[in-house]
């Protein structure tokens, strides 16, 4: 059996489970938000099955079925009571999960090391990936060095989502270092992609090129579906868990040589618009992949 | 922040000044003329330039570094900005800690650095649960609920979540303090000895990541069970041992 942990307001959540119910694939929901309205139990290690008592109905979670999960904590938008609840619950979800022994879409884990961008690079490199030159320093004179080299863009170094911009070196000029530390990286001009990865199945979208950050200009409706290289396909098959994952959304750059520069690997990717392009093959894979160990 | 003597430094304190367990450290290095620099988590991740390019990955300055959760103790930010800004530090920090060539204690890995791990992270059996209903109060359950009051299973009230394990009150404790390869017993008691605790901590350690801890142990004649790994000892887990422990982090720190 899979069973879909999330939020009913997440859209990604939503487009899982609409597409599980039009390909008439068994599946088990539990929305936290009710969840966390009600009774629970989940025993640690989790030989048994845990159990979750609330107005939709009792839920019992069988360790050995198949997780899709969006753990999204909203406990900063709840009141005080609420809020203590919804940690609570998301604390032995994330426990719980964690230690179950079968295929699990989105651990709670997986990944985190997304939230600092040079030690996310740091892996990619190690899985063989092209990555683009980076700096992060809050040194003055080696940030206007490393912008003087070539086309450069600043990131957050915890992947906070922000605007993505250019800089040069005078930018640096008056640089207090206490306003650091900065993240930058080589720009990379040409088309993004965006390929999803889970188990061997894989399927890449590309925008043309024309930003710096093509999410942010609303560029994802005018993506197309294209069979990406076939080494990179395998290799992304391969770093995928590699990099402590079972799904992930890469985002890459392919320059006028066609070299795909690796960006990042998303955990916990919102696919729900790409998927929306190539009518529902994301979800359908992460079925698949998940309908193989139930 | 300047070193403490005249030479440069050595190590790298990342802690609050007033950490008691750094200041061991510190003085200790200090005793075998180590140069050694205090930082804060922010001060520290300032000092850091990370370079990713063709020729590799370089973190520098590239240098021991003894790293303690006071290093992060601050004063509550109420400027988003200023959020911001600390969650950039820590990040930048976590990479740099991870990445560098020297030694690091403890040292952050891919999924960050590892917390305080109580009885059900380390395999031990642990109820999560909302409503006390169906668990069977035999008086030997012993909760800690969402507000943090811990207590036995009847404290337990129906509007708060709460986690729970069985405690045997006739249990005696044993900690066992690990610096990479080493064990340190807090006791010699004869009734800790049969369960191979050095080793088993050892073990422990490993597989959850991290080079300097305390473990503490619920010992009864037929078994012993983990029931805290503690990954930023205070002087009270170490002090039955301090002059091997403190030995054992210079040996690991300067290696």
């Amino acid at each position: 059996m899979i069973v879909a942990i999330g939020v009913d307001v997440d859209d990604t959540f939503a487009t899982f489970v609409r597409v599980a119910v039009s390909t008439g694939t068994p599946i088990r929901l539990v929305n936290i938000r009710a969840a966390v309205t009600g009774d629970w139990r989940f025993d640690l290690p989790p030989t048994d099955g845990a159990k979750l008592f609330h107005a939709d109905g009792d839920i019992v979670l069988d360790p050995n079925d198949s997780y899709f999960c969006r753990l999204i904590d909203l406990s900063a938008a709840s009141d005080l009571a609420s809020a203590g609840r919804w940690r609570a619950l998301l604390a032995a979800l994330r426990a719980w999960i964690e230690a179950v022994p079968g295929r699990v879409v989105n651990r709670p884990l997986g990944g985190v090391h997304n939230g600092s961008k040079p030690l996310h690079e740091a892996l990619l490199l190690g899985a063989g990936l092209r990555v683009p030159p980076s700096l992060t320093s809050s040194d003055p004179a080696e940030l206007r060095a490393f912008a003087r080299e070539g086309l450069t863009i600043s990131k957050t170094v915890c992947g906070t989502r922000a605007h993505t911009a250019t800089v040069t070196p005078d930018d640096f000029t008056d640089f207090d270092p206490e306003s650091g530390p900065v993240h930058l990286q080589r720009q990379i001009v040409g088309d993004d992609a965006r390929i999803h990865v889970v188990g061997e199945h894989v399927i890449m979208h590309v925008a043309l090129a024309g930003a710096v950050d093509y999410r942010r200009a609303g560029a994802i409706r005018t993506m197309t579906q294209r069979e990406p290289p076939a080494a990179l396909k395998d290799a992304l098959i391969a770093a995928t868990p590699m990099i402590g994952l079972a799904f992930a959304g890469w985002d890459f750059k392919i320059d006028a040589d066609g070299t795909y520069w690796c960006l990042e690997a998303n955990p916990m990717p919102g696919y729900g618009p790409y998927d929306a392009i190539c009518d529902g093959a994301i979800s359908r894979s992460l079925l698949k992949y998940l309908e193989h160990a139930s | 922040m300047t070193a403490e003597r005249s030479k440069p430094a050595a190590v790298i304190i990342v802690a609050q000044r007033h950490d008691p367990v750094a200041l061991r450290v510190s003085r200790a290095l200090i005793e075998r003329n180590i140069g050694v620099e205090w930082k804060t988590g922010c001060e520290a991740a300032r000092l850091f330039t990370i370079r990713i390019d063709e020729r590799g990955l370089t973190v520098s300055p590239d240098l021991p570094m003894f790293v303690r959760p006071s290093a992060w103790w601050a004063q509550p930010q109420s400027d988003p900005d200023a959020r911001f800004l600390l969650r950039e530090c820590h990040a930048t920090f976590w990479a740099a800690a991870a990445l560098c060539a020297s030694p690091v204690l403890n040292r952050p890995g891919p999924s960050g650095t590892v917390g305080r791990l109580t009885a059900g992270a380390l395999g031990q059996a642990e109820i999560h649960a909302a409503g006390s209903d169906g668990i069977e109060d035999d008086g030997t359950f012993w909760i800690e609920d969402a507000d943090f009051r811990t207590g036995p299973l009847s404290l337990a009230d129906n509007s708060l979540p709460f986690r729970a394990r069985r405690v045997d009150p006739t249990a005696d404790y044993e900690i066992v303090v690990v610096v990479g390869a080493q064990a340190f017993e807090a006791t010699t008691d004869p009734r800790t000895a049969k369960h191979d605790l050095p080793a088993r901590s050892l073990d422990l350690a490993r597989r959850h990541h991290v080079q300097f801890a305390a473990i503490t142990w619920e010992v009864a004649p037929e078994a012993a069970l983990p029931v805290r790994l503690n990954p930023a000892p205070d002087m009270n887990e170490l002090r039955y041992r301090s002059a091997d422990v403190l030995n054992a982090l210079c040996e690991a720190l300067l290696a």
